[in-house]
């Protein structure tokens, strides 16, 4: 008999030296389950190629894979013909982050309590947009009443380590104050 | 020793020497626990991800899944003053799907024309082209730029 993974976990009956005889079909069901469990996991899967770091175990690559944070933050918007004050935010993680060069930090509008007519506001939201490079549609684009922004994120770093970043948006012909929230996902590439 | 220490630590096997080592019951035992520990750490089919990325999600094996969830890439450039068109290369060969490119400038190279076209168009595997509109009634300065290109399943 075979292993059964990796459609299902292997089964095993306790043995017992006094009652049970040793047979070579136990120690090959034994090697049967090993060589399963390394031909499903691949070779080198903790190693996906050149293009990546080289990591010492799955689990290695793993931390590296999933470092992502989300969030949301508030900004008050005076009434101006030009805004451009940033706001720092920090990250809610501490040490999820460590290489500024790898990590890319994106801030969309996802809520006000004045949006009318004639607001366009959302990341780029005056160009065409980045996502999918589609030209001449401006997904992000929600109405009120400010002429137009564009906004830019510096990340803030305590060394070489990532601790926030800077939201930063010029804003044109804000006729009174606002508050916007705005949601925000960081990542950090492999 | 009968017990698997895995997944907490990695399991220490006696070395066997043949004619002297006896092959019983306890060190059979000792092997199929290990087996089973590694077996649930690591789950049932687990190259199988359909459930979340249909028909894509499949995979041959853990490693080709690992590989197609690592195609993401961070990097940064400078575009080039005026209307002119940047392309941009990616660092390291990850993609095998072209992927989504998002971009979000940095402030501090920003010049007055504050209000700009910004987009990534043209992607490919190895990189895209990068088109910015400024308005002519502005100084027009280079500007450094962030990508997260991505690929999923």
């Amino acid at each position: 008999m075979s292993s059964d993974y990796p459609s299902k976990l292997d089964v095993f009956r306790r043995l017992e030296n006094e009652y049970d005889e040793l047979t070579a079909a136990q120690v090959n069901r034994l090697m049967s389950g090993i060589v399963n469990l390394q031909t499903e996991l691949g070779t080198d899967p903790s190693n996906p190629g050149a293009a990546w770091p080289t990591y010492t175990n799955v689990k290695g690559l793993l931390e590296d894979l999933f470092r992502i944070e989300q969030g949301t933050f508030k900004v008050t918007v005076p009434q101006t013909n030009l805004y451009t004050n940033g706001v720092d935010i920090d990250f809610a993680s501490t040490g999820r982050f460590d290489d500024a060069d790898k990590l890319y930090v994106h801030v969309a509008y996802s809520g006000g309590p004045r949006v009318g007519e004639n607001t366009r506001i959302g990341t780029i939201p005056n160009s065409q947009p980045s996502l999918g490079g589609v030209p001449n549609a401006n997904p992000t684009m929600v109405y009120g009443d400010i002429g137009g922004i564009s906004d830019y994120v510096n990340i803030r770093t305590s060394g070489s380590t990532p601790i926030g970043f800077t939201y930063r948006a010029s804003i044109f012909r804000n006729t009174e104050e606002q508050e916007w929230e705005f949601w925000y996902l960081a990542l950090q590439a492999p | 020793m009968e017990g698997s220490t895995y997944p907490t630590a990695v399991d220490a096997f006696a070395t066997m020497n043949l004619g002297t080592t006896p092959l019983d019951a306890n060190l059979v035992n000792e092997v199929m626990a290990a087996l089973t520990a590694t077996q649930m750490v690591v789950g049932a089919n687990p190259a199988d991800q359909s459930a979340i990325y249909g028909v894509n999600g499949n995979f041959a094996d853990v490693a080709a899944a690992l590989s197609a969830r690592m195609q993401l890439e961070v990097g940064s450039f400078t575009h080039a003053a005026a209307n002119a068109s940047e392309s941009v290369s990616f660092a390291a060969a990850r993609f095998t799907d072209t992927p989504v490119v998002f971009l979000m400038p940095e402030y501090g190279s920003l010049g007055t024309d504050w209000l700009y076209k910004f987009y990534a168009t043209d992607k490919t595997t190895s990189g895209f082209t990068c088109r910015r509109y400024v308005n002519p009634a502005y100084t027009k300065k280079d500007l450094d730029v962030r990508y997260l290109a991505i690929a999923l399943p």
